[in-house]
C-alpha cells in the first residue's frame, strides 16, 4: 500500500511537472491561464509561509500587498505609460512600502497579530473602492498590456505564461536562499522561542519586521505577475478573501517545503475557477475545505501523503508550533 | 451646531450597534480564548432569521429574539462539534471559523438572495423624535442608542457586580483555578457563549433595519468588530464600550468631513494604538 501511494505521488509530481512545462501546447487558453494563476497564487502562498511556517506569525494581509502591487502596475502602465520593467519594480516597491507601514503589526503578538493584519488589509480594499480617481473604483483598471522588456514584447498568453513560470521559479529559488540563510534560520529560532533568541542577543522585533517586509515584497511580485496575466485589476483583487485563502494554502498543501504552498494553490484556485463552474453554491465547498483541513488534515495534503506512504514528513522535523506565545 | 450634534448621534447609534456586536466577541475571547471569525456571519444570519420571523409574525421584538436565539443555538452546535476541537491553536481556530463563514454566508445567499434587504422598522419606532434644542432625529436610531446604553449597563453590572460575573472574571484571569475550586467552568462557558451569540444574532436584526442585510456583510461586520476589540483591547468589556464609541464617532465624523476616506478612516486609531499600546486601550498582553 505504502509503495503504491509513493509511486502514485511520484506519478502526480511528474505529471504536474509536464503540465507546468507544456500546458500552452494544449492550446486551451482557459487551462493555460489557470496554471499561470496557480503559479502566481502559489508564490503568494509562499510569501505567507515565510511568516507562518518560518517565523511563527500568521498574517492575514498578504492579499493587500498583492493588490497594491497589482494596482500600481496597472495604473502606471495604463494611465501613465511607464515602461514595463519600471512599472513592475514600482509595483514591488509599493507592496514593500505598504509592508513597511503595516509592519507595525509585528508589535502585536499572537492572536492580536492575526486580527490586526486582517483589519489592516481592509484599508487597501477601502482605497480600491473609494479612491475612484486612482483605482477606477468598482470598474477597476482594464486593458493592462502584456509586459515588454527592452523592446521585446510579449504578445500572447503563451508568452505571458512562460514569463510567469520563469519569474515564479526564480522567486522560489530566491525564497529558498532566504530561508536557508543565517537570517532565515534566525527566524526559525524566533518561531521556536522568542525569549531564547532575545537572550542570545538577537533583535527579535526587528527581525520579525524584516521578515514581514520581505514577505510583502514576495506578495508584491505575485501581484505584479497577476496584473500582467489577468490584464485587469478590480476591488476583487483586494478582497480579504484572497488574504484568507492565501493563508490556508500553505497549510492545505502541507509540510515544510515550498511544494506545499503550490499544492495548496492548486486546490484553492481549482475550487474558485473549476469547481465553481459545476457546483452551485461552491463557496460551501471552499468552507468545507477550510473545516476539513483544520480538523482532519492539519499537516495538509503532503502530510497525509507522507503518512500513507510511510515516509518521514519534513514538517515533523521543523513543525510549526501550534501554541502561540500568550 | 446642529450638524455636529446630528453626526454625534449618528456616531453614537452606530457605536451602540458596534457594542452589541463586539461585546460578545471580546467576552468569548476573554473567557475561553476563542477567536470566532464567524461573528460577522452570525450577525448576518441572525438578521435574516429575524427578517423572516418579522415577515411571519409582524413583530419586530419577536424578530430580534428569534435572530438572537437562532444564532445562540447555531453557535452551541458549532462550538461543541467544531470550534472546541481547535482550542489552544489560534491560527487553526481562525481558519476553521473562516470556513464556517463561507458556509453560513453561502446558505444565506441561497435562501435570502443577493439583493440588500432592509429589516422593516416597526411603527412605534418610525418617524423622528424631537430632542431638546429643537433637533429632530430618527426615532429608531435614537432608540438604538438607548438600547445600547441599557445593554452596556446591564452587561457591566452583570460582569462587575454579580457573583456569576465575578466567576466569569475569575475565569478570564485563571481558568484552571476556577475549575479547581469546584465551579463548573463548562456551564459558565456555555452561558457566556450563548449570550455572545445571542447578541450577535440580535444585532443583525437591529443593524439590518438601518444598514440593510446584504451578501459580504458577514465580512464587513467582522472587520468592524475586529477594529473595535483591537482598539479597546481583546477580552475587555470596558474596552468594547470605549472602542465602539471611538470607532462609531470616527466613522460618523469621517463620513461627514472626509467622505473619500470613509471606508478606512477608522483604521487610523488602530494603527496609532498599535504603535503606542499594542494590546489596546484596556487589553493586557496575551
Amino acid at each position: 500500500m505504502a509503495g503504491i501511494i509513493k509511486s502514485l505521488g511520484l506519478g502526480i509530481a511528474v505529471l504536474a511537472g509536464i503540465i507546468v512545462l507544456f500546458i500552452p501546447f494544449a492550446g486551451n487558453p482557459f487551462w493555460t491561464g489557470l496554471v499561470a494563476q496557480v503559479l502566481i497564487f502559489g508564490l503568494l502562498a509562499l510569501s505567507v509561509d515565510l511568516l507562518m511556517r518560518h517565523t511563527g506569525l500568521f498574517p492575514m494581509c498578504n492579499g493587500a500587498f498583492f493588490a497594491v502591487a497589482a494596482y500600481t502596475v496597472a495604473t502606471l502602465e495604463v494611465t501613465h505609460g511607464w515602461s514595463s520593467p519600471m512599472a513592475a519594480l514600482a509595483g514591488i516597491a509599493a507592496a514593500g512600502i505598504t509592508g513597511a507601514i503595516f509592519g507595525v503589526s509585528v508589535r502585536a503578538g499572537g492572536v492580536y497579530f492575526i486580527l490586526v493584519t486582517l483589519a489592516l488589509g481592509q484599508i487597501v480594499w477601502g482605497v480600491s473602492v473609494q479612491w475612484t480617481w486612482l483605482t477606477g473604483g468598482d470598474n477597476g483598471i482594464t486593458n493592462v498590456p502584456y509586459p515588454s522588456i527592452g523592446g521585446a514584447e510579449i504578445e500572447s498568453l503563451d508568452g505571458m505564461y512562460y514569463f510567469v513560470a520563469i519569474a515564479v521559479v526564480l522567486a522560489t529559488v530566491l525564497y529558498r536562499q532566504i530561508i536557508r540563510s543565517p537570517f532565515g534560520l534566525s527566524l526559525n529560532g524566533i518561531r521556536d522561542s522568542e525569549s531564547r533568541m532575545t537572550a542570545l542577543g538577537f533583535n527579535v522585533t526587528l527581525r520579525k519586521y524584516a521578515a514581514f517586509v520581505i514577505s510583502s515584497l514576495f506578495a508584491g511580485v505575485a501581484g505584479v505577475l497577476y496584473a500582467y496575466t489577468n490584464q485587469f485589476v478590480s476591488p476583487a483583487t483586494a478582497s480579504l478573501l484572497i488574504s484568507v485563502e492565501a493563508a490556508l494554502m500553505p497549510i492545505l498543501g502541507g509540510a515544510g517545503t515550498v511544494l506545499g504552498a503550490f499544492i495548496g494553490a492548486v486546490v484553492i484556485i481549482g475550487i474558485r475557477n473549476v469547481i465553481s463552474a459545476f457546483v452551485y453554491g461552491w463557496p460551501i465547498v471552499m468552507g468545507l475545505v477550510f473545516i476539513v483541513v483544520v480538523l482532519f488534515a492539519p499537516k495538509g495534503i503532503l502530510g497525509v501523503y507522507y503518512r500513507l506512504s510511510r515516509q518521514p514528513d519534513p514538517a515533523n522535523r521543523k513543525s510549526i508550533r501550534p501554541e502561540l506565545a500568550e | 451646531m446642529t450638524p455636529v450634534i446630528l453626526q454625534l448621534l449618528n456616531g453614537l447609534s452606530f457605536a451602540a450597534l458596534l457594542f452589541l456586536l463586539s461585546s460578545g466577541f471580546t467576552l468569548t475571547f476573554g473567557l475561553a480564548r476563542v477567536v470566532n471569525m464567524a461573528h460577522g456571519a452570525y450577525y448576518l444570519f441572525g438578521g435574516y432569521i429575524g427578517l423572516s420571523v418579522i415577515g411571519l409574525t409582524d413583530s419586530f421584538l419577536l424578530g430580534v429574539l428569534a435572530g438572537g436565539i437562532a444564532v445562540a443555538l447555531l453557535n452551541a452546535v458549532l462550538d461543541r462539534y467544531l470550534i472546541q476541537r481547535t482550542v489552544g491553536q489560534p491560527l487553526m481556530q481562525v481558519l476553521l471559523t473562516i470556513g464556517i463563514v463561507y458556509v453560513i454566508a453561502e446558505i444565506a445567499l441561497i435562501v435570502w438572495g443577493g439583493n440588500p434587504i432592509r429589516v422593516p422598522v416597526p411603527n412605534w419606532a418610525r418617524g423622528p423624535v424631537e430632542l431638546p434644542g429643537g433637533i429632530f432625529y430618527p426615532r429608531y436610531r435614537f432608540l438604538l442608542i438607548v438600547l445600547g446604553l441599557l445593554v452596556a449597563a446591564a452587561l457591566w453590572a452583570f460582569y462587575r457586580l454579580t457573583p456569576i460575573g465575578a466567576v466569569v472574571r475569575a475565569g478570564v484571569d485563571d481558568r484552571e483555578m476556577v475549575s479547581a475550586i469546584g465551579i463548573d467552568i463548562g456551564l459558565l462557558f456555555a452561558l457566556v457563549f450563548a449570550l455572545a451569540a445571542f447578541l450577535a444574532g440580535a444585532s443583525g436584526v437591529l443593524g439590518g433595519a438601518f444598514l440593510t442585510l446584504y451578501p459580504h456583510a458577514e465580512w464587513d461586520t467582522l472587520i468592524l468588530a475586529l477594529v473595535v476589540v483591537i482598539v479597546g483591547g481583546l477580552g475587555s468589556l470596558e474596552g468594547a464600550m470605549v472602542g465602539s464609541v471611538i470607532v462609531g464617532l470616527i466613522d460618523a465624523f469621517g463620513r461627514w468631513l472626509w467622505p473619500e476616506a470613509a471606508a478606512f478612516m477608522m483604521f487610523g486609531p488602530m494603527a496609532v494604538l498599535l504603535l503606542i499600546r499594542p494590546q489596546g486601550l484596556f487589553g493586557r498582553a496575551h
